[in-house]
């Protein structure tokens, strides 16, 4: 303890000694049209009274008696040029530029870029979310920030590289790369994503109503925007515990074109695996990605760009078949004998041509190549699974912005893909969706069958989108529309929507009131939901029908304010059914096609019965600063929602639920519906980021974030099946949980939240400049006053059900070892050239 | 304004050393504990078509993890008739954690090994 208060003390000196001088600072003279500094002028404090001469560079040194605006006068021997600056940081270097950048003749200065809608989007700078506190290093993870918007951790039983928006399935989203697709956004570790953070240069959440550019989403889109320019090579890399990552680009082609290529290796089985903290038989994820950017400017008018997107992911465990003498130290006997090897990625390539003839038309033209995969292997009990899945498609894309005239500015843009869906395998699945608690190793009537999968299926699929923006003085009018087709199934969907805006100019710096609505779809293209052999080829693409009304009030230059109400309607929704089924159809065990190729009463195991809504508001209170400047930022955004689902599938009460029923039973039920609507897994009614960041001087800098938020609903255990089966590989009798299947029940599904969530992080950047580039040491501390958040309860099957299982599943943000607790953190470096 | 964020830095900082030295206390209350041997119990009776003996395993204070689960499990796994209960149960009754089983004694003979309270 004493060790640490010196510590501390010693830190509190250092930074107590930064007031006691003047603000010093670096200037630099520039002339942007000569692209270099302004060699032996003088540069005269007109407060100060003071005048310096700058070096051969354009540099000079200079001092100020406090923080504040300065007028620099400028000395040259063909006269003065007066500028003011403002001075907001001890050290720090001021550019002063002399001119401006004048576009070259016969340049097209195009005004048809595709402006962003203001409904239901946030948008953030890569400089303000790259060294954000909590994010382990990962920019991407900085969203969860932004109104409406949680990812649930890996380790908490949330799904791997899940983004929950406006308490939407994560699965629903649709998450782009300067509009190429990619399959997820982050690792198996749920904190690192499949983009190099240096790659960057913005990221767009639309939470609701989006533009009809955008496709296949009834939760919401994010849309990564990638570097747009390299002006001189540079690198980076960076360690940290989790994972290595680097990145390279430079100008090519006498700056007529320029590459950016990053890449990241993961080796948390290297570092934390090897801690002995995780139990045998377990390696943890071991993955890497790449991101590989070339442009090349053939013209003002024509330019292509290629883009290559890959990652990989994969996990193994291997639990063991010997028995241990202690049964405490064996976290793995349950599942004795189990192994479970898992793998996804995907490969995405993009050529890009981009036409510019004027000024008002900008044309680009993209061909597609994206190979998304997905490899299972699992044995668990009666869970078999083996299987590899692809769905690969090659497409081409145009999209155009065309200025029409003052007052019109239309988006235009069509698609077509040639798709395939391509299974090798068998997969598991459960007799009984509505069962919450199947047991692996129930022998008898198994609540798991073994179901082949494979299948080669090729279909096209074809969209088309066009959104007209009016603007009659502040007034704008964005109706817009989309249809999508799909060729196996020959449906198309059409999804109108539109937004209306209006902007107060004489209101603080600008007061825009904004509503908007539209039909969205979305079709799982990559499942086997609607596969001809394993599921319901009449899947109908799932509906959401969203509403949005707002304000947005930019106070100062600096200050804003956003507050939305938001309404979301579902329909269609794709539920697992046991109960519909076709009249007749190919016998689906393969084994059976030349005795009996048609059987009756064929499962189509899915259907489109479900339907849900949400509603909710969002806050969002922002303090921006310029970029590259010393000044603080941050942001509060607060959300209030609830999410409902109801998947309107027959629910067997009682001993029905145990019952074989007839076909003619199960026709029956799949008519009649009892089931009740019921809060949504991923509901969250409080959502709350506070984010405060400031770079201090060229030195240090530091950041806090502090988030709160609601648990997620869970069912709660309210028994055991009283131990009747065992594990036949270490004869461990398994305790299956009992859950209450009376809808009237205060114990029913979804009906119980943990304590609410909520911790601080901090982080602290140490930055070391160099002639070459720069060294950024970092550390990080998540969870700082070590909150004990809880994410569910967790049911230990060796165990009977009693006062202590299930048990509460904690975070992985706090440490415990040897009796202490102490909070997650992580420490990084950085090196810049 | 500048001071007062220094402070503030200074402050987290300060607790950001402080935390590490925070104690914690994994102990299980004794109603839990008292509960989780009684399910325990519960279910080996009713598999052995006997009913819990008697007098039955009272818990006093709160209990290290180990010890409990230790105590649990042997009753779990123990060999029909369940008359009496593992003599390990006895660590419940211990203010220090149960060392490590040594390899050369088998956890199912420990188990069958018992002690009339």
């Amino acid at each position: 303890m004493k060790k640490y208060l010196i510590q501390s003390l010693l830190v509190f000196c250092f930074f107590t000694t930064l007031d006691l001088f003047a603000v010093s600072f670096k200037g630099r003279i520039f002339s942007r049209t000569k692209n270099k500094g302004e060699a032996a002028v003088t540069v005269f404090i007109f407060e100060t009274k003071k005048g310096y001469t700058t070096d051969e560079e354009g540099f000079f040194e200079a001092e100020v008696p406090t923080f504040g605006e300065y007028t620099f006068r400028i000395l040259r021997a063909t006269g003065m040029q007066e500028l003011k600056k403002t001075v907001s940081a001890d050290g720090e270097s001021l550019t002063l530029f002399t001119d401006k950048v004048q576009a070259p003749k016969g340049a097209i200065q195009v005004d048809g870029q595709k402006e962003k809608t203001i409904l239901s989007r946030y948008k953030v700078r890569y400089d303000e979310i790259k060294r954000m506190p909590g994010t382990l290093g990962e920019a991407l993870n900085a969203i969860q920030t932004l109104p409406g918007i949680f990812a649930p951790p890996f380790f908490g039983g949330g799904q791997p590289g899940g983004i929950v928006i406006r308490g939407n399935n994560p699965n629903t989203n649709t998450i782009l790369y300067d509009d190429l697709p990619i399959l997820y956004a982050y690792h198996f570790d749920a904190i690192n994503s499949v983009i190099h953070n240096d790659l960057i240069k913005t990221i767009d959440v639309y939470t609701g109503a989006y533009p009809a550019n955008y496709a296949n989403a009834t939760g919401g889109v994010i849309e990564i925007e990638s570097t747009d320019s390299v002006k001189k090579a540079t690198g980076s890399s960076s360690i940290s515990l989790l994972l290595g990552q680097a990145m390279y680009q430079t100008p090519l082609f006498n700056g007529k074109g320029y590459m950016a290529a990053g890449g990241k290796v993961g080796y948390l089985d290297k570092t934390i695996g090897a801690t002995g903290l995780i139990p045998d038989g377990i390696r943890l994820p071991q993955y890497n990605s790449s991101n590989v950017k070339f442009v090349y400017n053939f013209t003002p008018q024509h330019a292509i760009s290629f883009t290559s997107l890959t990652a990989n992911d994969n996990f193994v465990l291997n639990a063991s078949t010997k028995k241990g003498n202690d049964p405490t130290k064996e976290p793995l006997e349950a599942i004795a004998g189990a192994s479970v090897s898992a793998g996804q990625g995907f490969r995405t390539m993009g050529l890009r041509y981009i036409w510019t003839p004027g000024s008002k038309f900008n044309n680009r033209l993209t061909l597609i190549n994206y190979d998304p995969f997905n490899k299972t292997n699992v044995k668990i009990g009666s869970i078999e699974a083996d299987f590899i899945a692809r769905a690969p498609y090659t497409g081409v894309r145009q999209d155009l912005n065309w200025d029409a005239t003052d007052f019109l500015k239309i988006d235009f843009g069509t698609e077509v893909r040639a798709f395939s869906y391509n299974v090798s395998g068998y997969t598991v699945s459960q007799k009984d969706p509505n069962n919450l608690s199947p047991n692996p190793y129930k022998t008898d009537n198994p609540d798991f069958e073994k179901r082949e999968i494979t299948q080669r299926t090729q279909f096209g699929y074809g969209n088309a989108y066009s959104s007209w923006h009016f603007k009659f003085g502040n007034l704008k009018i964005e109706p817009g529309a989309r249809y999508d087709y799909i060729g196996s199934s020959k449906q198309g969907v059409f999804g109108p929507r539109g937004l209306v805006s209006y902007r107060f100019d004489n209101i603080g710096k600008g007061m825009t009131l904004f509503s908007g609505a539209g039909d969205y779809f979305r079709f799982p293209f990559f499942s086997q939901q609607p596969s001809l052999e394993s599921g319901n080829p009449d899947i109908k693409f799932e509906k959401a029908r969203k509403y949005g009304v707002g304000i947005d009030q930019q106070i100062t230059e600096e200050y804003s304010i956003k507050g939305e109400v938001f309404k979301q309607e579902f329909s269609n929704l794709i539920v697992s059914d046991p109960y519909i089924t076709e009249p007749y159809g190919l016998n689906p065990d393969k084994t059976q096609l030349l005795n009996k190729p048609i059987v009756t009463n064929r499962a189509l195991n899915y259907s489109n019965k479900g339907d849900g809504w949400s509603h909710g508001y969002e806050l969002y209170i922002k303090k921006s600063n310029r970029p590259g400047s010393r000044d603080w930022f941050g942001w509060i955004s607060y959300t209030w929602s609830q999410s409902y689902r109801n998947n309107n599938v027959f629910v067997p009460l009682g001993d029905d639920s145990s019952k074989l029923i007839t076909a003619t039973e199960a026709r029956v039920r799949s008519q009649y519906n009892n089931s009740k609507e019921l809060i949504y897994e991923f509901d969250t009614t409080h959502l709350l980021s506070v984010v405060y960041g400031w770079r201090i001087n060229e030195q240090y800098q530091i950041g806090g974030r502090w988030f709160y938020r609601s648990a997620f609903p869970y069912t709660p255990v309210i028994g055991d099946d009283g131990g009747q089966y065992t594990n036949s590989v270490n004869g461990i009798t398994i305790f299956n949980p009992k859950y209450s299947d009376n809808p009237y029940s205060g114990d029913y599904q979804n009906s119980r939240r943990a304590k609410p969530y909520h911790r601080l992080d901090f982080r602290f950047d140490k930055f070391l400049n160099y002639e070459w580039g720069y060294m950024n040491l970092y550390f990080e501390v998540l969870n700082l006053y070590m909150r004990e958040n809880i994410l569910t309860e967790n049911f230990d099957s060796t165990k009977p059900f009693s006062g202590t299982n299930p048990s509460p599943q904690g975070d992985f943000f706090l440490l415990r070892n040897g009796g202490y607790k102490s909070p997650f953190f992580n420490i990084g470096l950085e090196v810049r050239f | 304004m500048f001071l007062f964020k220094k402070v503030l830095f200074f402050l987290l900082i300060f607790l950001g050393f402080l935390i590490n030295c925070v104690p914690v206390d994994d102990k299980i209350s004794k109603e839990d504990a008292q509960s989780q041997i009684y399910f325990a119990a519960d279910f080996k009776a009713k598999k052995c078509g006997t009913s819990i003996p008697t007098p039955p395993l009272l818990v006093f204070t709160d209990q290290i993890q180990r010890n409990l689960d230790l105590c649990t499990i042997a009753i779990t796994r123990s060999d029909c008739p369940f008359a009496e209960y593992p003599i390990i149960c006895l660590g419940i009754y211990s203010p220090d954690a149960v060392p490590s089983i040594p390899w050369y004694i088998s956890f199912k003979e420990l188990s069958n090994r018992r002690i009339k309270f």
